[in-house]
C-alpha cells in the first residue's frame, strides 16, 4: 500500500510488544503482522504440544492472534508480558480441545502427546526464536529436570494433557490434598529456579 | 475454526479469558474477603481447577489485587513451561488465514476505510461503495470463485487451502495486508510468485476507476483497482440485488467495438469481484463495461465506466452498437 513507508515498517519491527498490541488494539494489522511474526511459533509449538495436532493446533494459532487482535485492548503490560497473555489463551483454548476429544470414545492406539521430559530437547527446527525464549528454554529445561518426578507428574498431567486435580488425584490414587501440595511445590520451585523475572523480553 | 472452537467462542468466556483479561482496576472494597483464594491459584494458572472453583478464583481477583497479582505471578511460571516445548514452525498458510480473517473483521474495514482513501484516484467521483463491500464481495475468478465463497460462508476456516492469487491480491485492497507477507510470498512457490508480482505491482501506485450503473441495473455499484501498469486488475461489485446472481461478462471498448476482458461471478448477495489483465493499460481503452454473459445490448450493461471520465462520456453508450 502507499502509504506503508520503509521508515514506518522499521519503526514497527523494533517496537515493543506493548507498543504492538496497542497499536494492534486500535486496528492496525501491520502491528499485529509484527506480533504473529514474533510469536506465532511459540504459540503454535505450545498448542501442538498441547493437542498434539497439526490441524488443530493451527486453528488454536489463528483463533488466539483473532483474539489478540479484537481484544488487544484488554491486554495489560502491568500484568505481565504479551506472550504470556498469549500463551495463557492458547492454553485454553487448547485445554478445551483436549477436554472435548477425551469426551469422546478414545481409540487404543491414540496418539496422546508424550510427558513432557521425553519430549525436551530441542528438535532442532529452524524456527527462529526470540533470543531470551530460547534461553529461556534451555533454563526451563533444567528447572524441570530437577523438579521431585512426582511434583512434575502432577504439574504434567495438569497443564500439558488438561486433567483436573480431581482427576489426577484418581488416576494416580492419591489424596486430592497431595495433589495440590505437589504443584504448589512444584511451580514454587519453578518459579525459583526462573527467578522472578518472568516471561517476556527484558 | 472447528465447531469446536466457534462454540467454545460462543459459550462465553472461557477461563483464561476472564482471568488474564479480567478488569485491570479493584474496586475500592476496603476487604473484599478475609478468604483470599491463593491456595487455589497454582491449580487456576495449571487449568486444573473443577469449574466451580476456577469461577471463584476469577470472582475473587477482580477484587483482589493480593490474589490477582498472584494469579499474575504464577501465569508467568506456566508460561516459562509453555516455552519450554519442542520448536515447531507453522506452516505459511496459517498466516495467510489469519490475516484473511482479519481483514474480514469489522476493526480491519474501519481502519481500510482511511487507507483506500490514500489511493490515487483516476476518475472524478463522489460515488463510493458502501463500507462493507470490500469484505462482502465474493472474491475470486470465474474458476475460483466456488470454492472461496464457500470458504467464506464457512468462516474462513478451511481458508488456506482456498488461497488463490485474486483472492489475495483483493486482500491487499483491503489496506490491512501485512507488507512482511509481501516478502515471504516471494520465498513461496507456485501461484504465490505471480501474486508477488501482483502486490508489487499494485503497491507501486494503482488507481481506483469508480463504476456508474447502467441501464440494466441502476441500482449496482461497483470499481476498478488497477495495477501501476494499468493492465492488471481487479473489479469488485455490489449489484444490490438478491436475484442478479450470476455470470457476468467484463468487455473494454476499443474503436468502439467490445473487447471480452473476463468474466466475473456474482453471488446470491449481488457481490462479485474478479482479477483481469488487459493486453493494453486500460487508459489505451474507450470504456469498460460489465453485461450478463448472455448478451451485449447496451440496455443491459449493468456497470460501465462511460459516465466518468477515463475516455468515456454520457452519449458514448447510446453511439455504440
Ligand atoms: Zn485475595
Amino acid at each position: 500500500m502507499p502509504d506503508h513507508g520503509e521508515t514506518n515498517q522499521t519503526n514497527l519491527t523494533e517496537a515493543s510488544d506493548a507498543a504492538l498490541i496497542g497499536l494492534a488494539a486500535t486496528g492496525d494489522a501491520r502491528a499485529l503482522e509484527v506480533i504473529y511474526d514474533r510469536y506465532s511459533g511459540v504459540v503454535f509449538s505450545f498448542s501442538l504440544r498441547l493437542v498434539g495436532d497439526r490441524q488443530l493446533a493451527e486453528e488454536v494459532l489463528q483463533e488466539v492472534f483473532f483474539r489478540a487482535w479484537q481484544q488487544g485492548g484488554n491486554f495489560s503490560a502491568q500484568r505481565g508480558s504479551l506472550v504470556t497473555w498469549l500463551l495463557s489463551i492458547t492454553h485454553n483454548l487448547s485445554i478445551d480441545e483436549i477436554r472435548k476429544r477425551n469426551r469422546r470414545p478414545q481409540k487404543a492406539d491414540s496418539d496422546e502427546p508424550e510427558l513432557l521430559l521425553s519430549g525436551l530437547q530441542d528438535q532442532g527446527q529452524s524456527v527462529e526464536d526470540e533470543v531470551w525464549i530460547g534461553s529461556l528454554r534451555g533454563t526451563i529445561g533444567e528447572a524441570l529436570r530437577e523438579l521431585p518426578a512426582s511434583q512434575r507428574e502432577a504439574i504434567e498431567m495438569a497443564y500439558f494433557q488438561g486433567l483436573t486435580q480431581r482427576e489426577i488425584a484418581e488416576a494416580l490414587g492419591e489424596p486430592l490434598g497431595t495433589i495440590k501440595t505437589r504443584m504448589r511445590l512444584g511451580l514454587l520451585k519453578l518459579r525459583e529456579a526462573l527467578g522472578e523475572s518472568g516471561v517476556g523480553p527484558s | 475454526m472447528s465447531d469446536n472452537l466457534d462454540q467454545f467462542h460462543q459459550s462465553g468466556d472461557p477461563q483464561g479469558e476472564r482471568r488474564v483479561r479480567r478488569d485491570a482496576q479493584p474496586l475500592p472494597i476496603a476487604d473484599a474477603a478475609d478468604d483470599h483464594v491463593e491456595e487455589l491459584v497454582p491449580g487456576y494458572v495449571l487449568g486444573a481447577l473443577e469449574p466451580n472453583e476456577q469461577q471463584l478464583v476469577e470472582f475473587h481477583i477482580q477484587f483482589c489485587p493480593r490474589c490477582a497479582g498472584l494469579v499474575d505471578r504464577d501465569l508467568r511460571t506456566v508460561g516459562a513451561l509453555a516455552l519450554s516445548v519442542p520448536a515447531a514452525a507453522p506452516p505459511f498458510d496459517a498466516k495467510i488465514a489469519l490475516f484473511s480473517r482479519v481483514s474480514q473483521s469489522d476493526k480491519a474495514r474501519n481502519a481500510a476505510t482511511a487507507t483506500m482513501t490514500t489511493q490515487k484516484p483516476s476518475a472524478t467521483t463522489e460515488q463510493t461503495l458502501p463500507r462493507s463491500t470490500p469484505s462482502a464481495v465474493s472474491i475470486g475468478t470465474a474458476t475460483a470463485a466456488a470454492p472461496v465463497a464457500a470458504a467464506q460462508r464457512s468462516g474462513w476456516s478451511r481458508f488456506g487451502a482456498f488461497a488463490s492469487v485474486p483472492l489475495l491480491a483483493a486482500l491487499m485492497f483491503t489496506g490491512v495486508w501485512g507488507y512482511n507477507l509481501n516478502k515471504e510470498l516471494q520465498t513461496q512457490d507456485s501461484a504465490m510468485s505471480e501474486l508477488q508480482a501482483q502486490v508489487s505491482n499494485f503497491g507501486a501506485g494503482g488507481s481506483t476507476v469508480q463504476l456508474s450503473p447502467g441501464r440494466g441495473m441502476p441500482q449496482a455499484e461497483g470499481k476498478l483497482v488497477l495495477g501501476a501498469d494499468e493492465r492488471a486488475g481487479m473489479l469488485q461489485l455490489d449489484l444490490n440485488s438478491d436475484s442478479a446472481a450470476g455470470d457476468y461478462a467484463i468487455w473494454v471498448v476499443q474503436d468502439g467495438s467490445l473487447v471480452p476482458a473476463g468474466e466475473v461471478q456474482v453471488g446470491a448477495d449481488g457481490t462479485g469481484a474478479a482479477q483481469f489483465t488487459l493486453a493494453q493499460p486500460f487508459s489505451d481503452y474507450e470504456s469498460i463495461r460489465i453485461l450478463p454473459v448472455d448478451s451485449t445490448g447496451k440496455n443491459a450493461v449493468v456497470l460501465t465506466s462511460e459516465y466518468q471520465g477515463l475516455g468515456g462520456t454520457g452519449s458514448e453508450l447510446d453511439a455504440l452498437p
